[in-house]
């Protein structure tokens, strides 16, 4: 669910010199990533999931708080065709405008947390010394708390809803994610092209921005992406102990949550949502497989 | 075509999980070696009784403590009677403002301590004497939310085996005054109070009653033994043990494995199949317990008699009984709970009537353009706050939009007992107790907190009139007779309420179960059940 | 070797006083006025200021750290504000359940993501690689408090094989086979999303290693597939491994809490978020900071068991930056 130490080999060490070289990496990346046709259902499976969940007022043919059927109709029964809950509410319309809470659970913190870990790991290794040594310290102190942990803690003390729990995965993740960024960095520091970079005069602002983000960020959205599938899972979990967002809003950890109670007699209140979180979580993997494949010439398909 | 084959395909599907899922699971026979196991639905507070409140804490600490009377829970009859306990007998002055116990001889705490008069009387100085001792003034704050403090005036020990206790004005409720659940009157053993002081008592609850405590594991469970050397009948079973089951799922699987005897607040969409599969279902149509709105008289909004009865018309309380409670429950009228001697069960108020509720709002300036907004603080209690999500779509309808603000439990009843700030229009409440001057400390214009449940700040002198003569009266008949005279008034004159439900508090049983007895109450006297195999 | 231990113990120390440091200023965070959740909800305002006194919270933030840090030192977390007992007392016992459900859920999922991982990895890219990682990946995302009820719906309710509660019998319970007994379920259902992301990243340093050069040339030189994954492929894979694994075992000491609720486990999980929701901030500070503590002892512990797999990590930064 959690915990995804970097990989090893997302560590990349291709230099990328000139916008141009970046370009041609790029196009020779989306082809390899095209060629997979796993990532590439899981992507076009992601951003329909999300297509739907933005227009979710115009694609849901329901109310997702009114009672349209009666309680637990099966799926088929009074028109519903993924049936209704135990509130009588139609859970395909749940299940759509749930995939907006649960999708921005998963993207939004995750993403955050990654764009400041760059900028925090970057500085940190690049510049080093106590800098460097004080960041540590301080992400290993946040890192002495396992991440469940730390999400409940955040989550229950703060009041509970959307809020809280993008607050408590965007801060349970950035210790993970800036050390990756940091050991990143430190490895693209010692390569050779640095040292040229740096004997031909570069100042360190045009160093760092030219040749050693482009070669951290790759590697950080990979590991980014495979988390935002875990935080999917995370941030559904977090609202089944009551700490996410409150009714009559519902994520898809709710739904599940709230059809725990007639799993016999109408086990579709929680099956339905239980896959939309699994196929999300296993979409963003292959995602992150395809990427890494993608980025990293060295872990590409042999 | 197309979609009677995709229908097809999805009922193929489900049958497969049906089959999975739901074939019948036909109860297990528990083990029996004497040892009763009860699920609870959340973990209870401290077992102090002076300064503890809530329904599980009442439910441990009847089987542990005794009072001088206690409500009779050993029969399921409405309405529930008085039977003296610690006191063989008691006598009442003619002016109802003395009230004298004989105390029952005999009768040791689990400690080996003699109970006699001294006893007693140290247990009142807790909470009523400033300059005693052992004075805590936590339970002195408790007690005055029921009126002990101001209703007492002294307390006399007149020889070894009688206790005199003295009012400041005639009350002929005062034997039923904390044997309630928030605070609890018990009496505990001075030698414990001496030896293990206040901090101690949670964890050596000492008192005479038919179960000594063993031990508990913090919210897991909480064991007892049955006390060989009480004074009256002894308990058939051996050994209660009260397991936490927060989780609803979890605790409908500890029943059907076998791992509790009996269960208390099942999913109520689950009763019909445990019934199905051979569990017992027990309920009571008289249980204390009635689930309703409270309306606050300080809001600008809610000032307005008309948008109260407007909101009284317009929830469905026939749909929620049956469709979300699936019959355990009945709607409510008046505030009288079903368990109180004083309830009637003819009264009716506001029934649904849609119509009349947007007649009524229209005529307090409101419309589909013009619609009202209402803040509604909601508790979090396990239940998925169906009822809530239900009485705001019908509000909805006529032209009310509720905004829920939910709070877990603990947060809720912070907020509710100092009474709603002027930003709440509403909130709700599940309670009730059995002395109908329970309705006075939520109507009365002195009770408002912090000395009464009167949360909404409602006032009406007529009513406290009537429930202050009530109190006064004697006879019996007459004074339900004045309680119902009253709750009618409140509610048909100034609708301060939206009573809902009255809850008729289901329990399922293993079948091995034989003797329990669903009384009248939230809490349930274990002494006469007993397990067959 | 030992310099490397007492280095890395030496970065322990400023790790633990910020781990308290955090920790006590979750009461700062916590809503709420303490002295009104210690005295219920009819405490009156006198009495919330003479407990307000008593408590010593008048007193300035860093002496109230000072004082509660040299309690904790002497073992002494505190008196519970629910329950009115020493923390110790209930958390201790607990964190015992929690590490032996912890534990044993961490050995099942090393066992399956270890072997998975590398069977995966041998037959990287093909069929039976797609199929176990994908299989493997769905059971890791499913969520847990869902999954561990249909388990007990198929195993105790309607075949009667395992307990569906507890962790051992009420009535005549409480020995080695009855606990085991009950761990079964748990353990299963909390092992699974570690067992994904262990086999996941065996599979991806697996595959990292054998595309090494000096795999390459063992191959070249006609040695067995078999013993080239043995004694070669997985000796030198397994540092990152063992660094992912501690930190599995550390996550799922927290992380069991929803087991703990389906399966009304009594374990420390579940009381912090009873705690938490119940406001009782000295278990909740207790709970964490052993959990805390934990974690870090059980990284240090993988860390050292790396800088001896695999001597270049013997530098205390070293075993970090893997």
């Amino acid at each position: 669910m959690t915990t995804l130490s970097p990989t090893p080999d997302l560590a990349t060490s291709a230099p990328a010199s000139r916008f141009g070289v970046f370009l041609r990496r790029l196009k020779s990346a989306c082809q390899t990533y095209a060629k997979d046709p796993a990532s590439l259902a899981a992507l076009s499976f992601l951003l329909l999931v999300a297509i739907v969940a933005i227009f979710a007022p115009y694609v849901a043919p329901y109310d997702p708080h009114e009672m349209i059927g009666w309680r637990n109709s099966l799926p088929g029964e009074d028109g519903l065709f993924l049936g209704a809950d135990g509130d009588g509410r139609d859970v395909l319309s749940r299940l759509i405008w749930g995939g907006r809470v649960s999708l921005l659970t998963g993207v939004v913190p995750t993403l955050l947390s990654m764009v400041v870990s760059l900028l925090i790991g970057v500085t940190a290794a690049y510049i080093g010394g106590w800098l460097d040594q004080i960041v540590m310290r301080i992400l290993d102190m946040f890192f002495a708390f396992p991440i469940v942990l730390m999400a409940t803690v955040v989550a229950g003390i703060l009041n509970p809803g959307l809020f809280t729990i993008c607050i408590a995965i965007f801060i349970a993740l950035l210790p993970y994610i800036t050390r990756l960024v940091r050991t990143t960095t430190l490895q693209v520091k010692r390569q050779p092209y640095i040292e040229a970079a740096r004997a031909g005069g570069a100042s360190n602002w045009a160093i760092a921005s030219r040749y050693v983000f482009p070669n951290v960020v790759a590697p950080s959205i990979v590991y980014t992406t495979t988390l935002m599938g875990l935080m999917v899972v995370l941030g559904s979990a977090l609202s089944f102990l009551g700490l996410g967002v409150q009714p009559p809003e519902a994520d898809w950890g709710t739904m599940v949550s709230e059809g725990r109670s007639v799993l016999r007699k109408a086990p579709h209140v929680t099956i339905f949502p239980g896959l939309a979180i699994v196929m999300t979580a296993l979409a963003f993997g292959f995602i992150g497989d395809g990427l890494r494949d993608a980025l990293d010439p060295r872990a590409r398909r042999r | 075509m197309v979609e009677i084959s995709v229908r097809r395909g999805v009922a193929c599907g489900f049958l497969a999980a049906a089959l999975a899922l739901g074939g019948s699971l036909a109860a297990k026979p528990a083990k029996a070696d004497g040892t009763f196991i009860w699920g609870m639905p959340a973990d209870h507070s401290i077992l102090d009784p002076h300064v503890t409140c809530g329904w599980m804490a009442k439910f441990v600490n009847y089987q542990i403590y005794e009072g001088l009377v206690e409500i009779d829970l050993t029969s399921s009859e409405w309405p529930t009677k008085l039977k003296g306990q610690l006191a063989e007998s008691w006598e009442i002055s003619d002016d109802g403002t003395e009230y004298t116990f004989h105390l029952r001889a005999g009768v040791t705490f689990h400690d080996g301590t003699e109970m006699n008069a001294d006893a007693v009387k140290y247990n009142y100085d807790r909470f009523l004497d400033p300059d005693a001792p052992h004075f805590n003034e936590t339970a002195h704050a408790y007690m005055d939310f029921i009126r002990v403090i101001g209703d007492v005036k002294s307390v006399e020990v007149v020889d070894d085996m009688t206790i005199k206790v003295t009012l400041n004005s005639p009350n002929y409720e005062f034997l039923r005054t904390g044997m309630e659940d928030c605070p609890q009157m018990y009496i505990i053993s001075p030698t414990a109070l001496q030896t293990y002081g206040d901090d101690g008592i949670p964890l050596h609850p000492i008192g005479t009653g038919k179960f000594k405590f063993v031990e508990r594991e913090a919210s897991v469970s909480t064991t007892l033994v049955r006390n060989e050397d009480y004074w009256g009948e002894k308990p058939e079973i051996d050994r209660i043990i009260f397991r936490i089951l927060e989780d609803p799922p979890t605790r409908v699987n500890a029943l059907r494995a076998g791992e509790a005897h009996a269960i208390q607040d099942p999913p109520w969409d689950e009763i019909q199949g445990l019934e199905d599969d051979g569990f017992v279902i027990t309920k009571n149509d008289n249980a204390p317990t009635i689930w309703y709105l409270s309306f606050n008289m300080n809001s600008p909004k809610m000032q307005d008699v008309r948008i109260r009865q407007a909101i009284n018309y317009a929830i469905d309380k026939e749909g929620i009984v049956e469709r979300i409670l699936q019959g355990y429950g009945r709607p409510a009228y008046g505030m009288l709970n079903a368990g109180t001697y004083a309830h009637d069960p003819d009264f009716v108020s506001y029934t649904y009537d849609p119509d009349k509720a947007r007649a009524l709002l229209k005529e307090a300036g409101y419309d589909e353009d013009n619609r009202l907004s209402l803040e509604f603080d909601v508790m979090i209690y396990g239940t998925g706050e169906l009822t809530e999500k239900w009485i705001q779509r019908d509000l909805k309808k006529v032209g009310i939009d509720l905004n829920l603000n939910m709070m877990e439990w603990l947060a809720y009843l912070d907020a509710w007992v100092p009474g709603m700030t002027d930003d709440v229009d509403l909130n709700e409440m599940v309670w009730g107790e059995q002395t109908p001057r329970w309705t006075a400390f939520g109507y009365r214009c002195d009770r408002v907190p912090p000395h009464g449940n009167n949360i909404g700040w409602y006032c009406n002198e007529k009513v406290d009139k009537i429930l202050q003569q009530a109190l006064e009266t004697r006879d019996e008949a007459e004074r339900a007779a004045l309680y119902q005279q009253a709750d009618a008034m409140a509610m048909m004159e100034d609708a301060p309420n939206a009573p809902i439900y009255h809850y008729y508090n289901p329990i399922v049983l293993n079948p091995s179960v034989k003797g329990y007895v669903n009384a009248p109450a939230n809490w349930w006297d274990l002494s006469t059940v007993r397990i067959e195999e | 070797m030992t310099r490397f231990i007492v280095g890395r113990l030496l970065l322990v120390v400023p790790v633990l006083i910020g781990v308290s440091i955090i920790v006590f200023l979750l009461v700062q965070l916590a809503p709420g006025d303490v002295t009104s959740t210690l005295l219920g909800p009819m405490g009156s305002e006198s009495a919330k200021e003479v407990l307000r006194v008593k408590m010593g919270l008048d007193k300035p933030l860093p002496i109230q750290y000072a004082k509660w840090l040299g309690q904790i030192l002497q073992g002494d977390l505190g008196t519970s504000w629910v329950h009115k007992r020493p923390v110790t007392d209930i958390v201790l016992p607990k964190f015992a359940t929690t590490a032996l459900l912890a534990g044993t859920a961490a050995l099942l999922a090393y066992l399956i993501g270890f072997l998975s991982g590398i069977f995966a990895a041998a037959k990287a890219y093909r069929a039976h690689d797609r199929v176990a990682m994908a299989f493997i990946l769905i059971l890791g995302s499913t969520p847990l408090y869902w999954l561990g009820l249909i388990l007990v719906l198929l195993f105790s309710l309607t075949w009667r094989l395992l307990p569906a509660t507890g962790m051992a019998s009420f009535i005549g319970g409480g020995g080695v086979l009855d606990v085991l007994e009950h761990l079964i379920l748990p353990a299963v259902t909390a092992s699974l999303p570690s067992a994904a992301i262990i086999a996941r990243m065996t599979r991806a340093t697996m595959i990292e290693t054998l595309s090494q050069n000096y795999i390459r040339v063992a191959r070249a030189k006609g040695i067995r597939r078999g013993v080239i994954l043995r004694k070669h492929a997985l000796r030198n894979a397994l540092p990152p491994i063992v660094t992912v694994s501690g930190m599995e075992l550390g996550y799922l000491l927290g992380g069991v809490v929803f087991v703990e609720v389906v399966f009304a486990w009594p374990g420390l999980g579940f009381q912090l978020y009873n705690s938490i929701i119940g406001r009782d901030i000295p278990i909740v500070q207790g709970a964490v900071i052993l959990i805390a503590l934990a974690f870090v002892l059980i990284n240090l512990f993988a860390d050292v068991l790396n800088a001896y797999l695999d001597p270049r990590t013997r530098t205390a930064e070293g075993a970090r930056e893997s």
